[in-house]
């Protein structure tokens, strides 16, 4: 039985429409049918129907109009293998279907056989796009995850973050992001090899994941050993504690690598908005700069430690802005009207 | 006589399953005539196509060879307005329809 790919039929005709379905049932297909393309359509918007076989006249929306409407919009979930059937067999009437978006066509009275093989190359294509689409996937996945730690990646950052921050921005909520960096990770990987230094990357990652929010908040690789965490719906004293949390994990679980257990500690920087007004306009690179000079703070000031504030609003202390260029009318006026 | 056996066979069908495919065939064929002969008697060509194409179709799926001869031949008829025989065509379209739906 193969109800993998359910088959959706819209047949006006009752026998045919009868036929039809009790031949595709016994060959265990998984069937729905209706009566003409626009209860088609709206079954279709409901689930995903992957084969639709379509009679051409129908009352209501023929076939050529399903056709067209399935191919003009993302009505469905996925690709739509369309069959049309038609009494028509003349070559003007199959271009024309096929024009309007049918992969295929068969003649009725349809011949059993026939039917089944014409289902079979559909289904031959359909399992061509899900592997494809599966691929892309796998891919869109690859080019936003860093391989080592499993973090998102830098480009991923960049598509991400202005859209969460305008989100927070635009319905006054508050968003926070913590810079965290490991403290003389360059001395560890100098005393126990580059690959003690990569599990090392991981274990500090997985510390930082088991204090998030899942599905929430995440976890960027920034730098080499530098991991940037967004916050969202959090403010900066929110992401203080969770800074602090992972701090005292990190420094006090170490990291244990081939039975050898290696202190560790790391230093973070925080910083983010609790709701500023929408006029504003916060930058990915303004907000990640402050949250590293609290982190260089955070070293300075002895590592293995949180420091950071919030963002100041920037009608609070308003950045410095270019005045508005004159008018025409302005500089006339300027010059005078004696000139 | 309708050999039922031989015609669900064609139709990679149970005997049984083609007979309740069949009693939908004769329920909506009868309408089909109906539909056809009142649109005959108002000389309403374009529905009396529709009916006799329908019936057609039905004939055609379940291999029934008189009967979908017959429609297609009312079809045509009704399609270039020849109401002269259109009538008798009609008239034996539901002589053949009627020898196999009352058996």
């Amino acid at each position: 039985l193969d109800y993998s790919f359910p088959i959706l039929i819209a047949e006006d005709n009752p026998v045919s429409r009868k036929l039809l379905e009790k031949t595709l049932l016994k060959a265990g297909y998984d069937v729905s049918s209706v009566e003409n393309g626009k209860r088609a359509l709206s079954l279709i918007k409901e689930r995903f129907f992957p084969i639709v076989l379509t009679d051409w006249i129908m009352p209501e929306m023929d076939g050529l109009e399903l056709c067209r409407a399935i191919r003009g919009s993302e009505v469905a979930a996925g690709y739509v293998y369309l069959i049309l059937l038609t009494a028509r067999d003349s070559k003007d009437d199959i271009i024309a279907g096929l024009e309007a978006g049918a992969d295929d066509y068969l003649t009725k009275p349809f011949n059993r056989a026939e039917l089944m093989a014409r289902l079979n190359t559909g289904m031959r294509i359909l399992e061509l796009e899900r592997s494809l689409k599966k691929a892309n996937e796998d891919i869109r996945k690859l080019s936003i995850t860093d391989p080592l730690t499993g973090s998102y990646n830098r480009g991923y950052l960049s598509e991400r973050f202005p859209k969460e921050a305008k989100r927070a921005l635009r319905y006054g909520r508050p968003l926070s992001v913590i810079l965290s960096d490991i403290d003389h990770f360059k001395q560890v990987n100098d005393t126990y090899g580059h690959l003690v230094g990569d599990l090392i990357l991981k274990t500090f990652v997985k510390r930082l994941k088991e204090n998030l929010r899942q599905g929430v908040d995440w976890v960027v690789r920034y730098g080499g050993e530098e991991f940037l965490i967004v916050l969202p719906e959090t403010d900066v004293e929110g992401a203080r504690v969770v800074a602090e949390r992972m701090r005292k994990k990190i420094c006090t679980e170490g990291a244990e690598v081939d039975g050898i257990q290696v202190s560790i500690s790391a230093s973070f920087g925080i910083t983010g908005f609790s709701s500023f007004g929408q006029e504003e306009d916060i930058s990915m690179e303004s907000i990640i700069g402050k949250a590293d000079e609290y982190l260089y703070q955070a070293k300075r000031e002895g590592r293995n430690r949180v420091r950071g504030e919030a963002l100041q609003s920037a009608s609070a202390a308003p950045l410095p802005h270019l005045p508005p260029l004159p008018s025409e009318a302005d500089l006339r006026e300027a010059k005078g009207p004696g000139e | 006589m309708m050999n039922t056996k031989k015609l669900a066979e064609n139709l990679g069908l149970e005997e049984e399953e083609f007979i309740e495919i069949f009693e939908l065939f004769v329920e909506t064929g009868n309408e089909d005539l109906e539909n056809l002969f009142s649109a005959i008697h108002e000389g309403d060509s374009e529905r009396a196509v529709q009916a006799a194409h329908s019936l057609k179709g039905a004939a055609a799926n379940l291999g029934l060879a008189e009967i979908f001869e017959a429609a297609k031949k009312v079809e045509e008829m009704a399609r270039n307005h020849l109401s002269g025989t259109l009538a008798e065509a009609a008239l034996k379209l539901k002589r053949e329809f009627e020898s196999i739906a009352r058996p």
